[in-house]
């Protein structure tokens, strides 16, 4: 392989400045959001067009270079890292909305634009884009089609895969192809269905038909102090239970309420005193919103709730969930590095895995600060350490563990919307067997035989008839 | 009729695989297409449709999965079949935490059976079938949603986990019985739609959502689908979304009483809070155009009815019959352009156009022609259903090669390479 001749060809057909060589350039590229996988790139390419990106992929196909699709890096599983020397192909210069149909709901978007963008752009007619991560003023479509990113809301609307009605791939061959149809007839194999969620290892999507949901005409914003952790857990059980979907169901624990607290960017008013908040956010026509939250209301107070606010303005509601959002940001201040997981268990299960979650945290002594979805059982248990300590590091890697094995127990997984990247590859085989490997494998194998595209992703390394990728690109490299 | 000869061999031969009762020879009833299999099974276990699968697999044995034989139209006629493997054995609740909104249930559990063990929770099945006698596996092999997708969502959106039996003998599992899970590649998705072609599942989780508080449906009376389609857009510019909402083309059989003739029925499903539904309800029939009639049903024994009726109305065996997509505001057009004598439903909610044509057998091509000119001038996309053998056999019921046709051979070739699974029935020979 050469990565002269890649960089040659890509820049006789993109220009000199479509692509970055120079290490200080380079280095902002060297990891994700998780910053526990690091790994330069050997250059970076930045293409303008669906073209452009053909002509970079068929470079690296021609030559054997392996390449990794990026979006805004925000990804919190390596993904978007390297794991040998590659080129990165970065599509945040691909931003515009190319389409917006009102009336059949939809708009068509270039993968680099920004989450948050793509609602901006269609609220005029009163429609908007569901998923919402955490990160949603930064994040790209491409990215969160690449993770089947979720986000607060898709407790009630769904995860990205659920908004996703057609992709524009460009394949690891260099072919363009259009999965999917924005009226969702769909002919043969789902193909769109298999490539939402596939971490950027079965093509790169360069252009991407979103569905649009109307914007509820009445929102309620609530949030509940607990006095104890469970109780607001059983809170959002009885919800759940009483027939009310909300739109949003989330929790933060004492540890999260005061990183936020303290925090002078995402400080939100939440009570210091409380062991838990639960932020509650319904949704629907105005008809019938009061009575949900007196619904919501009741059973709180039945399991304990301390009081009720509730969002007066629309400011007022931003603050509530800018503590929310910011909660990943905000414990940066608590140690230089944070572990964060993105296990998920059934609904039922989630106080016992709380109550076993701050166990281990305890046994380790570690800091541990949960904020999660508690609506959708998606746990994000958040340890703050120092990467400089062998031994804190040890310890936070077997809690890490010992968390992912507790709710892998009782029915769940890995991963609710993080993705499974570099950083929980090695957990695959605790919840699937070889053979549930090995058709992940055949899927990946049928879109990208040569493993070029993101190589090293999802499916662990090392033994096991899955493996197959890993063989090969040993052989060709004894070649 | 090309059936297959009796094969006393094969048949022979599976009875050692398979416990006694598990395995008889075809019979005619047993027909898919004309093609009468020679040996069919009905494994009482995952383990022993394993060993089925295997078996056919070394025998080089053609095999079509079967759940409630309520959806066996659909699909080109196959090019083999030696047997048929029912998963109606496969049946029951594996597991289900009301609390979890989720449920797991064996392949050959029927959506009737489904549907009742979660409304006595409280609760309602996303499966909407057409008929209660289809199983689970069956629906998401064929992967049609029914007509209340716009207020439940599409089937592919309400499968969870599935577990899948693959003719090299592997059982695998793919997704978690969580509401959220992005922890490996999504084959759910493959298996969906896929016609049976890559495994044949066997166990399913579906999430479930909450039984509405209250529900009530509109009759309406307009003239014709484009009227039709003016009342989609009324209520989609407004906000105004509907559970469900189906226009029938004037002849029917409705078991309503104010039946004109001329005039499209309509059938509007309203779900949710009480408070929500009344405000919908008031809503709607305030924003309908002029000349459009409409009766409220409220009560659950005369509403019921209408769409148990429209769902029956909806899988009726006609000389012809086909489906169509498109985008929702170009779907009431679609059926405007309809040769007149074909009857039609329009769900313009989700842009399906069913249509449904009965007459001499020797008209039907010209028919199917027409459509098929309809369907190109809206960019839609079409499925043949019912038609006369040499009409099937005339092109692929499926339509044109879809875009990454190339891929989904290659996802065929990696999970079926002998072509065990329904030879034939899916797409362009897939």
């Amino acid at each position: 392989m050469s990565f002269d001749a890649v960089i040659a060809e890509i820049r006789s057909k993109l220009g000199a400045e479509a692509v970055l060589t120079a290490d200080a350039e380079l280095l902002v590229y060297e990891c994700d959001a998780v910053t526990m996988h690091r790994h330069t790139p050997m250059a970076v390419v930045l293409p303008n067009s669906t073209e452009e990106v053909a002509v970079a992929v068929r470079a690296c196909h021609e030559q054997g270079v392996p390449y990794v699709p990026r979006g805004a890096g925000t990804g919190l599983s390596g993904g978007a890292v390297p794991v040998e020397d590659a080129l990165l192909i970065e599509t945040s210069r691909m931003r515009r909305v190319l389409e917006i149909d009102f009336e059949n709901r939809f708009a068509i978007v270039e993968a680099g634009i920004v989450n948050v963008d793509v609602s901006k752009a269609c609220a005029s007619g009163g429609l908007h884009y569901a998923p919402d991560p955490s990160s949603q003023t930064v994040c790209t479509v491409g990215g969160n089609v690449a993770e089947n990113s979720g986000g607060p809301h898709c407790l009630k609307y769904g995860a990205t895969t659920n908004h996703i009605l057609a992709v524009r791939v460009v394949m690891p061959d260099g072919e363009v192809v259009d999965l999917g149809r924005a009226d969702q007839w769909t002919t043969g194999y789902d193909l769109r269905g298999a490539f939402v969620g596939s971490e950027g290892t079965l093509g790169i999507a360069t252009e991407i038909t979103v569905r649009l949901v109307p914007t509820p005409p009445a929102i309620r914003t609530l949030l509940f102090p607990f006095p104890e952790l469970d109780a607001s857990c059983e809170a959002v059980g009885a919800i759940i239970r009483s027939g009310i979907v909300p739109a949003a169901l989330e929790i933060l624990d004492r540890n999260t309420i005061e990183a936020v607290e303290a925090s002078p960017t995402f400080r939100a008013g939440y009570p210091t005193d409380a062991a838990a908040v639960l932020l509650v956010e319904l949704d629907g026509l105005e008809a019938g919103i009061e009575d949900q939250v007196d619904s919501v209301t009741t059973i709180c107070r039945q399991h304990g709730a301390l009081e009720v606010h509730r969002a007066q303005t629309a400011q007022e509601r931003a603050a509530l969930w800018r503590g929310r959002k910011g909660a990943f940001g905000a414990m940066g201040r608590l140690a230089p590095d944070l572990f964060v997981q993105d296990v998920v268990v059934p609904r039922t299960r989630l106080p016992e895995i709380i109550r076993e979650v701050v166990e281990i945290g305890a046994r380790h002594g570690l800091h541990v600060s949960n904020v999660f979805h508690a609506g959708d059982g998606n746990l994000h248990p958040n340890i703050t350490y120092d990467r400089r300590d062998a031994d804190q590091v040890e310890r936070v890697r077997r809690a890490g563990k010992e968390i992912i094995v507790r709710c892998v127990a009782v029915g769940g997984t890995l991963s609710g919307e993080h993705g499974i990247g570099l950083d929980k590859a090695e957990y695959m085989t605790l919840v699937f067997t070889e053979d549930d490997l090995e058709s992940m494998a055949k899927l990946r194998e049928v879109f990208n035989p040569r493993a070029l595209c993101n190589p090293g992703k999802i499916l662990p390394s090392g033994g096991g008839c899955f493996d197959r990728q890993a063989s090969r690109l040993a052989t060709e490299d004894a070649q | 009729m090309t059936a297959a000869e009796p094969s006393p061999s094969a048949l022979d031969a599976l009875q050692a695989v398979l416990p006694g009762d598990a395995v008889r020879a075809g019979r005619d009833s047993d027909a898919i297409a004309g093609h009468v299999p020679s040996w069919v099974a009905a494994p009482p276990d995952e383990a022993s449709l394993r060993d089925v699968l295997t078996w056919a697999r070394q025998q080089q044995q053609a095999v079509a999965p079967v759940g409630g034989r309520t959806q066996l139209a659909i699909g080109n006629p196959p090019d083999r079949l030696d047997g048929i493997v029912s998963t109606q054995r496969l049946s029951g609740i594996v597991d289900y935490p009301a609390g979890d909104l989720t449920i797991t249930v064996r392949a050959g559990t029927t959506a009737a059976e489904i549907a009742e063990t979660v409304e006595a929770e409280g609760q309602w099945s996303p499966l909407d079938a057409l008929s209660g006698d289809s199983t689970v596996g069956g629906l998401l092999a064929v992967g049609q949603s029914g007509p209340w997708r716009p207020g439940l969502g599409a089937l592919r959106d309400q499968v969870l986990e599935t577990r899948v039996v693959h003719p090299d003998g592997r059982v695998t599992r793919s997704g978690a019985r969580v509401v959220k899970n992005v922890t490996g590649y999504d084959l759910n998705k493959l298996f969906i739609g896929s016609l049976g072609t890559l495994g044949v599942l066997t166990e399913v989780c579906l999430r479930l959502r909450p039984r509405p508080e209250a529900t009530a449906t509109l009759l309406l009376g307009t003239t014709d689908a484009l009227t039709a389609a003016e009342i989609t857009a009324l209520l989609r510019r407004a906000g105004l979304d509907p559970t469900g909402l189906a226009f029938v083309s004037p002849r029917h059989d409705a078991p309503v009483i104010d039946r004109p003739p001329g005039v499209v029925l309509g059938l509007l499903k309203l779900a949710g809070a009480a408070a929500d539904v009344a405000w919908l309800r008031d809503n709607i029939s305030t924003e309908l155009p002029a000349g459009t009639t409409w009766t409220l049903l409220e009560e659950p024994e005369v509403e019921e009815p209408i769409w148990q009726w429209l769902r029956v109305h909806l899988r009726r065996e006609t000389t012809l019959s086909g489906r169509l997509g498109t985008l929702p505001m170009q779907a009431g057009t679609l059926a405007a352009s309809l040769p007149v004598e074909v009857d039609w439903v329009l769900r313009p909610w989700e842009g399906v156009v069913d249509w449904y044509w009965s007459g001499p057998t020797e008209q039907a091509a010209e028919i199917s022609a027409a459509i098929h000119v309809a369907a190109q001038a809206h960019q839609a996309g079409r499925l043949l259903i019912h038609a006369p053998s040499a009409v099937k056999a005339s092109g692929d019921v499926f339509g044109e090669r879809p875009p990454g046709f190339e891929t989904m051979r290659g996802l065929r070739d990696a999970f079926d390479p002998e072509r065990v699974l329904n030879p034939g029935r899916f797409l362009h020979g897939l």
